[in-house]
């Protein structure tokens, strides 16, 4: 009986592995169910070439804007020196971070909050000295700023916008005016369509659609 | 395959072989090993996340569910703050009864439960691929026999039963779960090789030196160093996915085991210095030693350094003879002590947790107050959209003489007349469509002494870069119509200076002959200046 166990829980988790194994290499059902993060391993998922930072912002109805983020009594930093807000590379949980912010201290009544995304270009982390080998130009390091979404205090989202880094390349692919041209034939008068963007292909524009992803938030 | 040094049959049928692999019996001293190491490893986040559990894991905090990103946000259950914190408290003492082989089973299947719960409740920052490797090993723990051995659960079953087998005798277990130690690593490096053969762009070194680039871990001394040499990184790549793919076949090679196993671990400790990965390495080394078998250890034990574990080995079971001697002993007692011990514990910490009052609501004024931003701040962070600009999608502006792959090999500032300049400019994905100009300037005195800047342009050769691509190279041929001296390369895109560098032209010396081979080795893009 011993035995017949022993030979089944091979069996099973064998099989588990291989499942993953298979999906992983077929690019299918890999995001079928949070259990998946457990056989699937995409460790090395890539990387951009401009880093981002996440700022969470309270608007006070007297138009006052406050800092949810760093949290005022000490944030965790799990991985390095970054605030955990800054792993939300999917966007669906920054804005819960400032609601919490907000459950645990005093302040006037709040209207809305901003998950508000920064980027800059990942050439300008180097160190000095690196820097000045390779660069004849001194450092100009900008920040760019993208909102991500806008909540309410009651946790409702009322607006979800896409990356930073979807929004430019979407920007760049739709800078083509045959293709604009194309886009906005055959629109209805009256009936607007809603088409299913391709994830990450926004056209510059908002895209609600939500990022299923299995890569690991710091793919350690 | 160690199988032979097992009590396995000795049978060549295959079903008899996969029986020895998986059913061969053998003192368990990979998996006692491994037991121990693991949970003090996996114990420097737990302690190191302890104090945030209320924030992280409770209703009373800002919890961010795996599921939520699997449009599942509801797989577990959520408790309040103080349930939270006593949990966290029993898994911490968990793994240590883990770690110290105390009512070894349990703990770790509770350990394994509640690391994964407390992992799927914080996608943020506590599950990472690390931590489900670890739970992987945790459960192949709680099903294994590594409480047979150097265990306080293996020393009062010898007080339990002084007739027993001798130390002599160790007690043997059938090795499977050791065995699925190793085949589970053999799976995630070729997951891993998998992952990498998807990723565009992986063994250009393009992907590798932008992480190298990125600050969202820990500190990575050689991360920047390396990201300027991506040829190197481009091999590197290469060399990894070879390993990650030969490893699951290596490490059932009897003479390739250990040299895969050895350049596994030169390749974690690599990514601690250029990733700044620091925990996942330590958790990939525990594995390792479920690779242990009873012929290795024997080799092992040998070792001079062995001694002092020994000892160490010998001595422990004297001190907790004389702590609780056996005239002592109750049949409940150890059950007793184990429960009261996981709820003492639980209980300490949620006191704890209250007096630390982790929200400083309790402080003289009442809870903290919230930080207003600036209007320079604010007009930072809500400026109105726009592009990128130019001189951020160059990451660089290199200048040399040979290409290997898409890379210079040889970043160069001197030139001598004769030679031929490779000016490469790398642009970062994402950009558009771009023509790019680059032009060669003569120099002349600047403002400040010594001071040269861009003067009369000589030259000036264009190309267009499709959107898909990373590298534009311009070919210059510096002969003698350009006196040696000093000049500059200026990059442009339409009206925008991306990047300008500075050269200097020697006289000719040796100067290497273009052949025709190097000829018809020019890319198709390069373009001859003069």
């Amino acid at each position: 009986m011993r035995k017949l166990l022993s030979v089944g829980f091979i069996g099973v988790y064998l099989g588990a592995l291989g499942l993953g194994l298979v999906s992983h290499m077929l690019g299918a059902w890999n995001t079928a169910h949070p259990v998946m993060y457990y056989i699937v391993w995409d460790m090395f998922c890539g990387w951009s070439a401009y880093d981002s930072r996440i700022h969470v912002i309270a608007e006070g109805e007297s138009q006052t804007y406050y800092r949810l983020t760093p949290t005022p009594w000490g944030e965790l930093h799990p991985y390095g020196s970054l605030g955990r807000e800054h792993y939300d590379v999917f966007n669906n949980h920054a804005g819960q971070i400032g609601l919490n912010v907000l459950r645990h201290t005093q302040h006037e009544p709040i209207s809305r909050i901003f998950v508000i995304e920064e980027a800059w270009a990942k050439k300008y982390n180097l160190q000095q000295p690196v820097w000045e080998s390779r660069y004849d130009d001194p450092k100009d390091k900008l920040s760019y700023f993208r909102v991500r979404a806008i909540m309410l205090p009651d946790s409702q989202v009322t607006e979800r916008y896409d990356s930073w880094m979807a929004h430019q390349a979407g920007r760049m692919f739709a800078d083509n005016p045959r293709l604009q041209a194309d886009s906005k034939l055959n629109q209805p008068v009256f009936v607007r369509e809603t088409p299913r963007q391709p994830v990450g292909r926004p056209f510059g524009s908002q895209s609600h659609l939500r990022f299923l992803g299995t890569s690991s938030p710091s793919a350690n | 395959m160690d199988a032979n040094l097992s009590t396995a049959p000795n049978d060549a049928s295959s079903n008899s072989r996969s029986q020895g692999y998986f059913f061969a019996e053998e003192v368990p001293f990979g998996m006692a090993l491994m037991r121990m190491v693991l949970p003090p490893v996996l114990l420097i986040d737990l302690f190191y996340r302890h104090p945030w559990v209320r924030e992280l894991y409770s209703t009373d905090g800002a919890t961010a569910p795996l599921g939520v990103n699997f449009a599942i946000p509801s797989l577990l259950p959520e408790f309040g703050g103080g349930v939270a914190v006593a949990l966290h408290a029993i898994l911490i003492a968990a793994m240590i009864c883990s770690s110290i082989g105390w009512f070894t089973r349990i703990s770790l299947v509770t350990a394994a439960v509640l690391y994964s719960y407390f992992g799927l409740l914080d996608s943020l920052s506590t599950i990472t691929k690390y931590t489900v490797i670890a739970t992987h090993l945790l459960l192949l723990l709680a099903v294994s026999s590594s409480h047979k051995i150097w265990s306080v659960d293996a020393w009062l079953e010898r007080r339990r039963n002084p007739g027993g087998p001798e130390n002599s005798e160790l007690p043997k277990a059938p090795v499977w779960p050791a065995r699925l130690v190793q085949l589970l690593f053999g799976i995630i490096y070729l997951g891993a090789a998998i992952t990498k053969m998807h990723t565009p762009s992986f063994f250009s070194g393009d992907q590798l030196m932008y992480w190298t680039m990125t600050y969202v871990n820990n500190i990575h001394p050689l991360g920047d160093w390396l990201s300027q040499y991506p040829l190197i990184l481009s091999a590197f790549g290469y060399v990894t996915i070879v390993w990650e793919i030969g490893f699951v076949f290596a490490i059932f090679h009897r003479g390739m085991k250990w040299w895969a196993i050895a350049i596994g671990a030169f390749f974690h400790i690599m990514t601690m210095f250029t990733l700044g990965l620091y925990i996942f390495p330590m958790v990939m080394f525990s594995g390792y030693l479920g690779y242990i078998m009873t012929s290795e250890w024997q080799v092992i034990s040998s070792w001079r350094v062995s001694g002092f574990f020994s000892t160490l080995a010998r001595s422990i079971p004297q001190w907790l003879e004389r702590m609780v001697p056996a005239s002592q002993q109750r049949p409940w007692a150890a059950p007793a002590a184990y429960a009261l011990t996981l709820g003492v514990v639980a209980l300490a910490a949620v006191e704890v947790e209250y007096l630390r009052d982790p929200y400083k609501e309790r402080g003289p004024n009442g809870p903290l107050t919230l930080e207003e931003i600036t209007p320079e701040e604010f007009d930072k962070l809500f400026e109105p959209d726009r592009p990128i600009r130019p001189s951020d999608k160059l990451l660089a502006f290199d200048l040399g003489t040979l290409q290997i792959g898409e890379h210079l090999s040889n970043r160069r500032r001197e030139f001598k007349q004769g030679e031929r300049i490779i000016a490469q400019a790398t642009i970062s994905p994402p950009h558009e469509d771009m023509w790019l100009d680059c032009w060669l300037h003569e120099s002349k005195p600047g403002s400040e002494p010594n001071q040269t800047v861009p003067g009369r342009s000589v030259v000036k050769v264009g190309q267009s870069v499709a959107r898909e691509t990373f590298r534009a190279n311009f070919l210059f041929k510096v002969d003698e119509s350009l006196p040696p001296g000093d000049y500059f390369l200026r990059l442009r895109s339409g009206r925008d200076d991306l990047a300008i560098k500075k050269f200097t032209l020697l006289p000719r010396g040796e100067v290497r002959a273009e052949t025709e081979d190097d000829a018809q080795a020019q890319p198709e893009e390069s373009l001859q200046a003069n």
